[in-house]
C-alpha cells in the first residue's frame, strides 16, 4: 500500500498520541489538529489523503469542520472517518450527514482501523484517476472542439462559394461534418460544371475523403478539363490517397447552354435527372460505373452521358440519403412526387417545397445517413457571368512556334484536346484570353475531328431526334479509327500594337466548302455552323485553305 | 450471431443476417479471419439471403475482402442469393463489374 498522509484531529492530547502512534506504525505520515479550526488550516496547507476526526470538540465540532471541509475543497473528495465514544445511530447519521464517510468507535481497534484505511485509501485512487479520466476527457473535448472549428473553417471554404453558377443545394448532415459535397464551377468555355459526392460513412472521415474530389475538380474545372477527364482524375487521387474499402459515389455533370447538352457522368449516385418545367422526368442518367476510388485508372471508365433539351429545364441531382430516407411508417419517398414539385420555370427558385417535403417525410425522426440535393437551371444562359480578373501577364517568350501531330491512336484515345488544353494552361494567358482560345481550339479541333477525319455530316447533329445517334455514330468510328491525323500548330509573333497568336490546324479529311459559315450576316439560330462563326468573332481573321482542309486563325492578345 | 461461416472441404460461406452495415464490421472481418486461415480454401460464398438492407460501409467490407481473396490467390468469390433491394445498391455501384454477383 502506498504511504498516505493522514490527518488526525482530536481534542485529547493522550487520544492524538494514541492514533498517530497506530498510523506511524502502519507507515503512514501523521499531522495532528486540535480542533475542526486548526484542522481546516492544515487541509488549506496540504491536503490529508485520510483525515480521522474527533466529534465533540472545542471552537469548531467535528461535523462542523467536516461541513466546511467538504465545502472549501469540493473537487477533491477526501476520506473523512469520525473517530467518536458514541455509537448511537442518531450520530452516525449526523456525521454522514454532515460529509463523514465512515465511523470508528473509541478506543480505536488497529485491526479495524489499518482495514478501513485500506478501503478509504482504495477509493480515493478510484476517485483520484476517475478525476484524471475527466480531465483527460474535457482536454480532448477542447481539443476537439477547436479541430472541428477549424475543419469547418477549412469546408465552409472550399465548398462555399457558390455564386455566379445558378445552382441551389441542400445538404443536411447526419452527424456534424457531410460525407456528402456539393461542388459547383463554371469551366472556362461557359460550361457549368457540378459534382455530387457522396463518401463511405458519414461524418468528418468521410468529409475528409472528398477533400482531394473537391481540390481536383475546381482545379481542373478552372482549367477547362471536361468532367470525364476531371472523373478519371479524381478516381486516380482517391485510389492512392483512400484505404481499400473507403470511396467516394460521385456523379459529375457539365451543363452547356450554347449546345443545350447536360453530360453526365455517373459513379454509384441513385439519382440524376433531367426534369423538364412540366415536373417530369425527361432523362435519367443511371450509374453505370463503381464510385470513385475503388478501379485502377486502367480499369476506369469515363465514358459519359449526353442528353439535348429542346425545352428549359433542371437537372437534380441527390445521394442515397434522400431515396432511402425513411418515414414514420419505414416508407420511402417517391422521387416522381418530388420531381413533379419542379413545375415551375427554371428560372425560379424551387429547392423548398422540396426540402420542406423531405422533412416532413422524415416526420422529426433524424436522418440516419447524410441527404443532399441539387438542382440546378438547365437553358440558353447560366446567368451573370463572373467578374472578369484582367491581369494579362505573357510568357518572356515573345516568338515561339509549336507543332503537335495527332495520328489515330492518339484520336481513339481522345488525347488531342486534353494534350491542348494542358498546352493551353502553359502559355500564360490571361483569364479572358484563355477562355477565348479554349472556345477557338475546341470548336476548330473538334470540326477538324468530327467533319474531317471522321467525315460525320454535321446536320444530322442539329436535327432534334439525330442527337443521340449522332453520338453514337460518332463513338463507333472514332473506336474503329485505323487512318488519319490531325495537326495543330501555334505560334507566337509581335504584331502592330499587341502580341499575336496563330493558329492552324490541319486535318486528313475530305474538306468542305467554308465560305458561308464566314459571312458576318449568319444568325445565331442557325442549324449548324455556329461554331464558325463564333471563332470569327472572336479571332483577327479565319482563312480556310486546301479546300476546306486546314484553317489558320490569327487572335489578338489584347 | 450476425455473422456466421462454414467450411466444407475447398469450399466456405460466410453468411450475414440483418441489415450488413458498420455494425457488423467486427463480426464479418472475424468470420473473414476464420475463413481465410483455412489454406486449403478454393471458393468462398458470401452469402446475403438474410441481408434486409446493405450501406456503403458493407460494400467497402466487401471490397478489403476482395483484395485479401485476391491476395490469397483464392480463385473464386461469389456473391449469393442478394434480395431484390440490395442487388439494386450492387447495380448503382457497378460492383456486378468486380464481384461475381449470382
Amino acid at each position: 500500500m502506498q504511504t498516505l498522509n493522514v490527518l488526525v484531529v482530536d481534542d485529547s492530547n493522550v487520544n492524538r498520541l494514541v492514533v498517530s502512534r497506530l498510523i506511524q506504525a502502519l507507515g503512514h505520515h501523521v499531522v495532528t489538529a486540535e480542533d475542526g479550526e486548526q484542522a481546516l488550516a492544515c487541509c488549506e496547507a496540504k491536503l490529508p489523503d485520510l483525515i480521522l476526526m474527533d466529534v465533540t470538540m472545542p471552537q469548531m465540532d467535528g461535523l462542523e469542520a467536516t461541513r466546511r471541509i467538504r465545502e472549501r475543497f469540493n473537487k477533491h473528495w477526501i476520506p473523512i472517518i469520525f473517530l467518536t465514544g458514541k455509537i448511537e445511530q442518531e450520530d452516525m447519521l449526523a456525521g454522514l450527514e454532515a460529509g463523514g464517510d465512515d465511523y470508528l468507535t473509541k478506543p480505536v481497534d488497529i485491526k479495524l482501523l489499518t482495514a478501513k484505511i485500506r478501503v478509504m485509501s482504495r477509493i480515493a485512487d478510484m476517485q483520484q484517476r476517475i478525476s484524471q479520466d475527466a480531465q483527460r476527457l474535457e482536454a480532448y473535448y477542447l481539443s476537439n472542439e477547436m479541430e472541428q472549428q477549424l475543419a469547418e473553417h477549412v469546408l465552409h471554404n472550399l465548398y462555399g462559394d457558390r455564386s455566379h453558377t445558378g445552382i441551389e443545394q441542400w445538404i443536411l448532415p447526419a452527424v456534424q461534418f457531410s460525407g456528402d459535397i456539393i461542388t459547383a464551377a463554371r469551366s472556362p468555355t461557359d460550361t457549368l460544371h457540378i459534382m455530387l459526392a457522396d463518401s463511405t460513412g458519414h461524418g468528418l472521415s468521410a468529409a475528409i475523403a472528398c477533400l482531394p474530389a473537391a481540390t481536383v475538380f475546381y482545379a481542373m474545372t478552372q482549367k477547362g478539363f471536361g468532367i470525364n477527364a476531371i472523373a478519371r482524375e479524381i478516381n486516380k487521387k482517391l485510389k492512392q490517397h483512400l484505404p481499400v474499402g473507403r470511396f467516394v459515389a460521385a456523379t459529375l455533370a457539365a451543363i452547356n447552354p450554347q449546345e443545350k447538352t447536360v453530360t453526365v457522368w455517373n459513379g454509384g449516385i441513385p439519382f440524376a435527372a433531367f426534369i423538364n418545367e412540366q415536373g417530369r422526368i425527361e432523362k435519367q442518367f443511371q450509374s453505370s460505373n463503381p464510385p470513385l476510388g475503388i478501379l485502377r485508372n486502367m480499369d476506369f471508365d469515363a465514358s459519359v452521358d449526353v442528353y439535348r433539351w429542346s425545352e428549359p429545364g433542371r437537372l437534380m441531382i441527390c445521394s442515397d440519403g434522400l431515396t432511402e430516407a425513411k418515414g414514420a411508417q419505414g416508407d420511402i419517398l417517391s422521387l416522381e412526387s418530388l420531381c413533379s414539385m419542379l413545375a415551375s420555370p427554371h428560372t425560379q427558385p424551387a429547392i423548398a417545397p422540396l426540402r420542406e417535403q423531405v422533412i416532413a417525410h422524415l416526420a422529426g425522426h433524424e436522418n440516419a445517413d447524410d441527404i443532399s440535393l441539387v438542382l440546378a437551371p438547365c437553358a440558353a444562359s447560366i446567368g451573370p457571368a463572373s467578374p472578369a480578373t484582367q491581369n494579362a501577364m505573357f510568357t518572356q517568350l515573345s516568338n515561339w512556334e509549336l507543332r503537335l501531330d495527332f495520328g489515330p491512336k492518339e484520336l481513339r484515345e481522345e488525347l488531342g484536346m486534353a494534350t491542348l488544353l494542358g498546352w493551353l494552361n502553359q502559355i500564360g494567358l490571361s483569364e479572358a484570353q484563355l477562355s477565348d482560345m479554349l472556345l477557338i481550339v475546341t470548336e476548330l479541333f473538334n470540326n477538324a475531328l468530327d467533319h474531317g477525319v471522321l467525315a460525320l455530316d454535321s446536320s444530322e447533329k442539329h436535327s432534334s431526334s439525330g442527337f443521340t445517334s449522332y453520338l453514337m455514330k460518332r463513338a463507333g468510328k472514332l473506336f474503329g479509327l485505323e487512318h488519319g491525323w490531325i495537326q495543330v500548330a501555334m505560334s507566337h509573333v509581335t504584331g502592330e500594337d499587341f502580341p499575336i497568336l496563330k493558329l492552324c490546324i490541319q486535318d486528313s479529311g475530305q474538306g468542305f466548302d467554308a465560305a458561308p459559315f464566314l459571312q458576318s450576316d449568319l444568325d445565331d439560330t442557325a442549324p449548324h455552323g455556329r461554331g464558325i462563326a463564333l471563332v470569327n468573332r472572336l479571332c483577327r481573321s479565319v482563312r480556310y485553305q486546301e479546300n476546306g482542309r486546314c484553317v489558320e486563325v490569327e487572335y489578338v492578345l489584347r | 450471431m450476425s455473422v456466421t461461416f462454414h467450411i466444407r472441404e475447398q469450399e466456405a460461406t460466410i453468411q450475414i443476417h440483418g441489415h450488413f452495415n458498420f455494425s457488423q464490421h467486427g463480426a464479418f472481418r472475424d468470420a473473414c479471419k476464420a475463413v481465410l486461415a483455412h489454406q486449403a480454401i478454393k471458393s468462398l460464398e458470401i452469402n446475403l439471403m438474410e441481408v434486409d438492407h446493405l450501406d456503403s460501409s458493407a460494400l467497402g467490407m466487401l471490397l478489403v475482402l476482395r483484395d485479401q481473396v485476391d491476395e490469397r490467390r483464392i480463385p473464386r468469390l461469389l456473391i449469393s442469393n442478394a434480395k431484390p433491394v440490395v442487388r439494386q445498391i450492387f447495380a448503382i455501384a457497378k460492383f456486378d463489374k468486380f464481384f461475381e454477383i449470382d
